[in-house]
C-alpha cells in the first residue's frame, strides 16, 4: 500500500475512534455555560476558548463529530446501497428500466443536490432523519449512473461472456463477477462522497437547516458562533481545522487507494469517474 | 442533436413535476398558508369558498397542468410574503448572482489555465507540488469557510474590502475571488492530469519530431485537445457553484437569489421555492446544453462519434 494510503486511513481512523468515544475526550459537559468565561479565548482551562454562552468549544465538537461523521457515513452507506443495486440492475439488463431510471436520474442531477436538499429541508422542515433522507434521495443519482455505466461496459467484457457460455445464470454473473470489478472505482468514489456528504451537513446545518439546535455538531457549532466569528475568530478557525483534518484525511486514503489500484491496473474506464477522482473535490464540495 | 433537445425537454418536465410534487406534499393546509395570520379568524365554510375560489381543492393533475400552463405564459405565481409576482422578484435577485457566478467562472478558466500549463510544462516541480498542496488545502473545507477566512483577513483586519452589501461592486470581490479561486485551482489539476496523458500520443510525438520545443506543442497540440474536457468539467461543477452561492451570499449579507431562497423558506414561501426549484433546474440544464454544444464546436470528433 502507498504510504499516503496509510497516512490517510491512521488519520480517519482516528476520527472514527473519535466520533464513537468523543465525550469521553470532553472536558466538560457540552452543553454547560460558563457564565464566567463568555467568548474567552483559548487557554489552559478550555483548549480552544468558549463560545457566547460560555460553553467550552473543544467539548462541543468532540461531542459533535459523532453526530457529524455519523449521519455522513450514514448517507454514504444509503448512497452506495441504492448506486450498487440500481445501478448494477439497469447497467446489466439495460431494456427499459434502465431507459426510465437514466431518465429519473438526469431529472435528478439537472437540480444541484444541495439546493434541492435545501428546498426540501425547507418545505418539510429540519431534522436529523430529514437531513439523512434528503441528502441520500439528492446523492444516489451521480453514483448510481457512474456503476451502471461501468457494469455496461464490463458487461461485454470476454470474462462475462465466457462465463454466460459455461452457462452462469444471470444473478451469478451480476453478483459475483461483473459487480465485483466495479467495486474499486467505487470504492474511492464512495470515500469522496463521505467527503461531500460531511460538507453538505455542515453546511446545511450552518443555514440553520440541519440537525435540531441542542445537538452538538460541527455545523451548528458554526451557526451559533455566526454573530460572533470576526471578534472570536477561535469559533471558527477550531471547527475548520477538525473539518480539514479530517478531509485531507480521507482524500489521502482515497489518493492512495486510486494510486494502488492504478498500479495493479484496476483502471476507471469512465472519463467521469476519472474526472472526479482526479481532482481533491467531487460530489458537493463546492458547497 | 434533435435527440438531446428533446430529452432535455423530457427532463424539464420531470423536474417541473419534482417541484410541483414537492410543495404539494408540503405539511400545512395551503389555503391557511395564503391568508397567513388572519386565517384564524375565519369560518370553515368561508374557508372552503376559498379554497374553491383558489382552485386549491382541484385534483392533483388539474393544479400541476394549470401551474405549467401559467408559467409557459410567463406567470410563475405570486409570493406569499410580499403579494408581488415572483418574476420580479427573481429579477430583483437574479443580477448579483449572475454577476458572481459568471465572475467565478471566468476567474476559475483564467486560473486553471494560467497554473494548470506551468504544472505541465515543469511536471513535478515547485510550481506543480504548490498547486497540488494548495488546491487540496483549499478543497479540505467548504468554500463559504474559505470565504470566512478571506472576510476575516481582508475585510475585518486589513480592512481593505466591505464586511457586508454589495457596496458599489467591491463586496462582490471575495465572493467572486473564493469561488472562483477554488474552481480554478481544482480546474488547474484536471488540466494537468488531462495534459500530461495527451503528451504521450502519438500526434503530439509527432509534433514533437517535427521539431517544435515540448512548450510550444504544449500550448498549439496538447491544449487544443483538453480544451473540450475543461468546458465539460466547468459544467460539471457549475450546479455546485449554484449550491455554493446560497452560502456564500449569506456570508457576505449579498442580496442575490442564495439569499431569497433563504429568506423564501424562513417564511415558508411556497410557491417561492417551487419556481426556484424550476428556475434552477432550467438554469443548470441550459448550461449543460450549452456545453455540449461548445464541447462539439470545440472538438468535431465527438459530433462524428455521436453520429455514427
Amino acid at each position: 500500500m502507498p504510504r499516503i494510503a496509510c497516512i490517510g486511513g491512521t488519520i480517519v481512523i482516528l476520527f472514527l475512534l473519535l466520533g464513537l468515544t468523543g465525550e469521553a475526550f470532553a472536558p466538560y459537559p457540552p452543553a454547560l455555560s460558563d457564565y464566567g468565561n463568555i467568548l474567552a479565548p483559548p487557554s489552559p482551562g478550555h483548549w480552544m476558548g468558549t463560545d457566547h454562552l460560555g460553553r467550552d468549544l473543544f467539548s462541543r465538537l468532540m461531542a459533535g463529530t459523532r453526530t457529524t461523521l455519523g449521519l455522513a457515513l450514514l448517507v454514504a452507506a444509503i448512497d452506495t446501497f441504492l448506486a450498487l443495486v440500481i445501478g448494477a440492475l439497469c447497467g446489466y439488463l439495460g431494456g427499459w428500466l434502465d431507459r426510465a431510471m437514466m431518465r429519473l436520474i438526469d431529472a435528478l442531477l439537472a437540480l444541484p443536490g444541495f439546493l434541492l436538499a435545501i428546498c426540501l429541508l425547507g418545505i418539510f422542515g429540519g431534522g436529523a432523519l430529514q437531513l439523512v433522507l434528503f441528502l441520500a434521495l439528492t446523492g444516489w443519482a451521480q453514483l448510481s449512473r457512474i456503476v451502471r455505466n461501468e457494469i455496461s461496459a464490463v458487461k461485454h467484457l470476454d470474462f462475462i461472456t465466457v462465463n454466460t457460455a459455461f452457462g452462469y445464470s444471470v444473478a451469478r454473473n451480476l453478483f459475483m463477477h461483473a459487480l465485483p470489478a466495479v467495486i474499486p472505482s467505487l470504492l474511492v468514489l464512495m470515500l469522496n462522497t463521505i467527503v461531500g456528504n460531511v460538507f453538505a451537513i455542515v453546511s446545511l446545518s450552518f443555514l440553520g437547516l440541519g440537525v435540531s439546535p441542542q445537538t452538538p455538531e460541527w455545523g451548528m457549532v458554526l451557526f451559533d458562533a455566526r454573530s460572533f466569528f470576526l471578534n472570536s475568530p477561535w469559533l471558527f478557525v477550531f471547527p475548520c481545522a477538525l473539518i480539514a483534518a479530517f478531509t485531507l484525511g480521507l482524500h489521502l486514503l482515497a489518493d492512495g487507494i486510486r494510486e494502488f489500484l492504478d498500479r495493479k491496473r484496476f483502471l476507471f474506464p469512465i472519463e467521469e469517474v476519472r474526472m472526479l477522482a482526479s481532482t481533491a473535490s467531487s460530489c458537493g464540495s463546492d458547497t | 442533436m434533435a435527440h438531446r433537445l428533446i430529452s432535455c425537454f423530457l427532463t424539464l418536465v420531470l423536474v417541473s413535476f419534482v417541484s410541483f410534487l414537492a410543495v404539494d406534499l408540503a405539511p400545512g393546509d395551503p389555503t391557511r398558508l395564503l391568508l397567513g395570520g388572519t386565517a384564524q379568524e375565519i369560518a370553515p365554510e368561508a374557508l372552503d369558498r376559498i379554497r374553491s375560489a383558489q382552485g386549491l381543492d382541484a385534483p392533483f393533475p388539474e393544479r400541476y397542468l394549470g401551474w405549467l400552463k401559467s408559467i409557459l405564459f410567463g406567470d410563475l405565481g405570486v409570493s406569499l410574503k410580499t403579494n408581488r409576482p415572483i418574476l420580479t422578484e427573481f429579477a430583483a435577485r437574479l443580477p448579483i448572482t449572475a454577476l458572481i457566478a459568471f465572475g467565478a467562472l471566468v476567474l476559475a478558466s483564467i486560473t486553471g489555465f494560467v497554473l494548470g500549463v506551468p504544472c505541465v510544462l515543469h511536471e513535478g516541480g515547485f510550481v506543480d507540488h504548490a498547486v497540488r498542496i494548495t488546491a487540496s488545502l483549499f478543497h479540505s473545507v467548504p468554500a463559504f469557510l474559505v470565504g470566512l477566512f478571506a472576510l476575516y483577513l481582508f475585510s475585518f483586519k486589513l480592512e481593505l474590502l466591505p464586511l457586508y452589501g454589495v457596496s458599489g461592486g467591491s463586496g462582490l470581490i471575495l465572493p467572486v475571488l473564493t469561488l472562483g479561486g477554488i474552481m480554478g485551482l481544482s480546474l488547474a489539476r484536471v488540466l494537468r492530469n488531462a495534459l500530461l496523458e495527451t503528451v504521450h500520443e502519438e500526434h503530439f510525438l509527432a509534433a514533437l519530431g517535427k521539431g517544435l520545443s515540448y512548450p510550444q506543442a504544449v500550448l498549439r497540440h496538447g491544449l487544443r485537445n483538453v480544451l473540450s474536457l475543461m468546458v465539460t468539467y466547468l459544467a460539471m461543477r457549475f450546479a455546485g457553484l449554484l449550491g455554493g452561492l446560497v452560502l456564500i451570499e449569506t456570508m457576505f449579507s449579498l442580496p442575490g437569489m442564495g439569499s431569497y431562497i433563504l429568506e423564501a423558506i424562513s417564511s415558508r414561501d411556497l410557491p417561492v421555492i417551487q419556481a426556484y426549484i424550476l428556475f434552477i433546474g432550467t438554469v443548470v440544464l441550459a448550461c449543460n446544453l450549452s456545453a455540449d454544444l461548445l464541447v462539439r464546436w470545440l472538438d468535431p470528433r465527438v459530433a462524428k462519434e455521436r453520429l455514427g
